[in-house]
């Protein structure tokens, strides 16, 4: 990422996340993690148990031309997501928000004192869990796969059974409702989870599908659950395909969607 | 896991079961970096901290861009596949 001139010179700081102790320390060894921008290192400020990671950036690095620039919006996204993704692998993490900016390194402490117990708490329920994300899209007829046929095209009637019952399945699957599948897969998906939460469907534009999305979920996975959880979502994908719903899989992801500092 | 069409599980088989993070989408990453799941912000107020602000913008910038996409495919398309 290419920082902005900086007229002013003015520098705030820009927050990527909130861990607890680091490891290694004193050495706190940021040094080693990639940088949201050049020659922007990574500084830790510590209150207590609690470090938030943060850079310096020119004052002007976000103002109103931001939002109207797609390739900087995009750059900041990749390098805050790179950066989280380096320390989640290092140690829990609380991520903030992109575009997290605060006027001194006091203001950054401040921060953390005034939200020392919800981060503290954060912190616990994050611990040993990552993100994982599910989304789900109603492939369009004519895109769908043919029915598999098997290779002898020797008549059996067990393989005539199996495509009848595929074909019945796929029939029921179609008249119902698209809300009521994404519904019944983001409950089992999430039975699976430590915590779920559904988001509105992505926008084609900005996805670059035309497919319709039916489930944007994210999940909250322990570690030690992973595989279990992998497992099952790629039981129902193949389960579903017959259907015409393509089940994508992403992560593990920083925990970002179950970030809150909520009770 | 080829026998999934449209199965991603691009996690796998890294180091630590982490991928790189680079061929996420950036719809993904806005969903996460700028969804209401995070909510650690900051102190002064930029127009990029507001989430439909920048969803707008983008699209704005992504319609002026982009010329006509294909109609979105109905959940009827699926239905009236079954009839052929």
């Amino acid at each position: 990422v290419t920082a902005p001139s900086a007229s002013s010179g003015e520098v705030v700081w820009y927050v990527l996340g909130v861990t607890g102790k680091l490891p290694g320390e004193p050495a706190d060894g940021l040094g080693d993690l990639p940088t949201l921008l050049p020659d922007r290192p990574l500084e830790a400020v510590a209150r207590g148990d609690l470090r938030a990671v943060a850079c310096r950036v020119p004052a002007d690095l976000l103002d109103e031309r931001a939002t109207e620039d797609l390739d900087l919006v995009e750059r900041l996204a990749r390098g805050h997501d790179q950066v989280l993704r380096a320390l989640a692998r290092r140690t829990v993490v609380v991520p903030a928000r992109l575009g997290s900016l605060y006027p001194s390194r006091q203001a950054v402490a401040h921060m953390l004192d005034g939200n020392r117990t919800a981060l503290t708490a954060a912190l616990e329920r994050l611990s040993g869990r990552f993100e994982w994300g599910v989304k789900v899209y109603a492939e369009p007829a004519q895109e769908r796969p043919a029915p598999r046929r098997l290779a002898s095209d020797r008549p059996s009637g067990a393989a005539y059974l199996r495509r009848k019952q595929a074909e019945q399945e796929q029939r029921a699957a179609a008249r119902r409702d698209s809300a009521t599948i994404a519904a019944e897969l983001h409950r089992a998906i999430a039975a699976r989870a430590h915590a779920a939460v559904s988001r509105p469907q992505q926008d084609p534009r900005l996805s670059g599908r035309r497919a319709p999305m039916l489930l944007n979920g994210a999940y909250l996975v322990d570690r030690s659950g992973e595989e279990a959880f992998t497992a099952a979502v790629r039981q129902l994908a193949e389960r579903h395909q017959p259907a015409g719903l393509r089940l994508e899989l992403t992560g593990p992801w920083p925990p970002y969607s179950f970030a809150g500092l909520g009770a | 896991v080829s026998a999934v069409p449209g199965w991603h599980e691009d996690a796998w088989g890294q180091e630590e079961h982490w991928h790189a993070g680079g061929d996420a989408s950036l719809a993904d990453l806005l969903d996460r970096l700028l969804g209401s799941g995070v909510v650690l912000g900051g102190d002064i107020t930029l127009a990029i901290a507001d989430v439909d602000l920048v969803y707008i913008s983008l699209r704005a910038l992504i319609a002026s861009v982009d010329t006509v996409l294909p109609a979105r495919p109905q959940i009827e398309d699926l239905e009236r596949g079954e009839l052929t």
